[in-house]
């Protein structure tokens, strides 16, 4: 065992012996995932809890048994030292470890996933809850999109999907949405399904957050990958390009040391996707003209 | 150049998916994407079995292609490959 797992493996052992985490279960189904969350500090449900959906919440769920824990100093010592912003995960003598930015997690033996972050709803809770959820959605063919979705009308059942790295203007189109809904503006759930690919906000992290989006599945229309330009046009992307471009927006999953068996999962659901989706590089102005050309 | 008998193997390590003519391939760290045209995704699917000159030969009994063209662009495709470790 490397000094790196006895750090962690240590700190979170002496924190399950000092913090009475026990109390009040909070039984929840997140984003289709049943989780069971627990944690020494009420205030932290108590904030989960109204942050959530109220019909995700469910007191008779069975689910992963999550418990999130207070970071002691040293903990955030060994994020700050983390050499890349990705997840760094790895299979030890005492489960599954994994570290990001801003927290650490075990997932023990007995399958209790066991989280040191600060317990605020905040940038370290998403993060976690991102390396716990994506890959068991993959079993439901949905994954955790980088990206922003805005519905076509300001009524009815279909959106559109703007994908890219940061910077590429996914956030600056969500706010040129004028009065159509924007799902989410960083993180979305794209899921294929009967056919067809649906998106729905994803409750994982972002700025944009409307309760009108919440709980729905809109339908897609089309996938764009904005680029920004002197003009307003779509152009098809070519088919050798649309495989990749969904990959590199396909949240914590291509990650080193990733179980080979999820990346094999994933490339099925890119399958799909490709095959369900329409693509489109989005050449826009960064005006609002952009959008009568979408379709 | 290489010799045409050889039988190039997939890397077992890298992950790869068909996606309708294309194949896009995983490089061993999971921190590369390739995805590969009709032709080349045509090549990668019959590695493993068989030497370079039947794959070649399939090519042409397959694709509007000449054997000259056909040759430099096996040998950049394989060079690619082999330098990417996703062939051994």
């Amino acid at each position: 065992m490397d000094a790196k797992e006895f750090k962690i493996q240590s700190l979170i052992e002496k924190r399950k012996i000092t913090q009475k985490y026990e109390g009040n279960p909070f039984s929840i189904c997140y984003h289709g995932i049943d989780l069971i969350i627990q944690s020494p500090s009420e205030e932290f449900i108590k904030s989960l809890a109204s942050h959530l959906p109220p019909s995700w919440q469910n007191k008779d769920s069975l689910g992963q048994k999550i418990i999130f824990l207070p970071p002691p100093e040293e903990a955030t010592l060994l994020w700050e030292d983390a050499p890349s912003p990705d997840c760094e995960q790895w299979a030890s003598e005492h489960g599954h470890m994994a570290l990001q930015r801003d927290f650490v997690a075990l997932i023990d033996p007995q399958n209790i996933i066991w989280v040191m972050t600060p317990l605020k709803i905040d940038d370290g809770f998403f993060n976690s809850m991102r390396w716990i959820l994506s890959q068991r959605l993959l079993a439901q063919n949905k994954t955790v999109l980088h990206s922003s979705a805005v519905s076509v009308m300001t009524d009815g059942d279909e959106a559109y999907i703007f994908m890219g790295k940061s910077g590429a203007g996914k956030t600056t189109i969500a706010a040129m949405a004028d009065d159509r809904l924007v799902l989410g503006d960083d993180m979305n759930i794209l899921e294929a399904s009967n056919h067809q690919l649906y998106i729905e906000a994803a409750r994982l992290g972002q700025r944009i957050q409307n309760p009108k989006t919440y709980e729905k599945k809109f339908k897609v229309r089309k996938i764009f990958c904005p680029v920004q330009d002197t003009r307003n046009f779509i152009v098809p992307i070519p088919q050798h390009e649309v495989g990749l471009k969904i990959i590199s927006s396909m949240a914590n999953i291509f990650w080193p040391n990733q179980d080979k068996q999820v990346i094999s999962d994933s490339l099925k659901l890119v399958e799909q996707i490709k095959k369900l989706g329409n693509f489109y590089y989005l050449h826009f102005t960064r005006s609002k003209e952009f959008w009568h050309v979408l379709d | 150049m290489f010799s045409t008998e050889t039988i190039y193997k997939k890397n077992p390590l890298v992950s790869w998916q068909k996606l309708d003519n294309q194949v896009l391939i995983i490089s061993e760290d999971n921190q590369h994407a390739h995805e590969l045209n009709e032709i080349a995704a045509f090549f990668w699917e019959r590695l493993d079995e068989m030497p370079l000159k039947k794959i070649m030969q399939d090519l042409t009994d397959n694709y509007d292609v000449d054997d000259a063209t056909l040759a430099n662009d096996i040998t950049v495709l394989v060079n690619d490959l082999k330098n990417k470790k996703l062939i051994l």
